[in-house]
């Protein structure tokens, strides 16, 4: 059994990178190893935001996220410099920053860079996306 | 023994050619997304000729492209050309030593 | 401790590459890991000197390059391919980095136990 890291730099909609990486996490726990995380990077971060709306015809890539997490008990970790430059907060950053609203999932957490660093050491691989 | 990742098209992207200067002979080739369309092109197909290459079955699929593609490994060497799904993707990152994606 | 080979293969400022790659480096050697920079294809570009990132809109993230020996980053490598398809002379860069050619970038990818693109 192995252990992976996942960096998702594509966004929640306009790349297909993102829809790779969640095809990718799923084939790895399938096969019997284990992701220690999946962070989210540049626009990666816009897959936690949860108001993210397609019609019901269209693929919505931050359910499908929030759903793995759910399932199979995998962290989501938004990149928190990333995610606030992009408009991405979670609740304690809407109140940090005095912003009346925020949007990141529960199901993803804020972290730093360093969470990557962390998860690269601990990891027999990185994949990006 | 590298896994290169290419996901972008080579028509608007350098990540293939860039990934093809630092290459190594006994390192592989994963085309996936819009970099599968690649394989369309005599150039590149010369290109990756002597290249152990993975291609992401869904994403030929998902173009329309599979039967093509399929004609256009019988030119290359089968040794050399394989179509792969996201199981053997998962397995290729493991039996090569890292993987790059450019 | 691993050791990471972070690729920056983006033009400055067009794009905000550069400077989200050089925040993973700069934050990756602050958490001990062995990390080597290597500038390839208009990347290259972002070790010039004279350059004023507000002008294009981006935050002057170029000046933490200078910084990057503080981070005890001391492998920067540009591709003298690179360099020279658009014409620059390794006497032009702005900070301490090694013109190197392609098997030698090659073999820093091979060396190492990770790679990040940017």
């Amino acid at each position: 059994m192995s252990k992976f890291i996942i960096q998702v730099n594509g966004s929640v909609y306009g790349s297909s990178a993102s829809f790779r990486a969640l095809a990718f996490c799923k084939s790895v726990l399938a096969n019997g190893h284990s992701i220690i995380n999946v962070f989210f990077y540049q626009d990666g971060v816009t897959n936690s935001n949860a108001l993210t709306c397609p019609a019901s015809d269209e693929l919505d890539m931050h359910a499908k996220w929030q759903a793995f997490a759910q399932q199979h008990k995998v962290p989501l970790t938004n990149c928190v410099s990333a995610a606030l430059r992009r408009g991405v907060l979670s609740e304690q950053e809407a109140v940090e920053n005095g912003k009346n609203h925020w949007n990141s999932s529960e199901h993803f957490s804020m972290g730093g860079l360093g969470e990557l660093v962390i998860g690269i050491e601990k990891a027999d691989r990185l994949i990006s996306f | 023994m590298i896994l290169h990742h290419i996901q972008t098209s080579a028509l608007t992207d350098s990540a293939l050619s860039t990934c093809l200067r630092y290459i190594q002979p006994n390192d592989s080739i994963l085309l996936a997304g819009d970099a599968v369309n690649c394989l369309l092109q005599i150039q590149w197909q010369q290109r990756l000729a002597s290249v152990n290459l993975f291609v992401l079955q869904d994403d030929i699929q998902a173009r329309g492209l599979q039967p093509r593609v399929e004609a256009i490994a019988e030119h290359m060497s089968a040794e050399f050309f394989h179509i792969i799904d996201y199981s053997d993707f998962v397995e290729q990152s493991l039996k090569h030593n890292k993987v790059i994606t450019w | 401790m691993k050791s990471l080979a972070i690729v920056f293969r983006h033009a400055p400022f067009g794009s905000t590459s550069g400077r989200e790659g050089l925040d993973v480096a700069m934050l990756s050697a602050s958490f001990e890991q062995q990390v080597s920079l290597i500038f390839t294809d208009e990347a290259v570009l972002h070790l010039l000197g004279g350059q004023t990132p507000e002008q294009a809109g981006a935050k002057d993230y170029l000046s933490a390059l200078k910084a990057l020996p503080l981070y005890d980053i001391e492998t920067v490598l540009v591709c003298s391919d690179s360099l020279q398809q658009l014409g620059l002379n390794a006497s032009e860069l702005n900070i301490e980095a090694e013109v190197v050619g392609a098997d030698m970038i090659t073999k820093t990818l091979q060396a190492v136990d990770e790679v990040l693109v940017f």
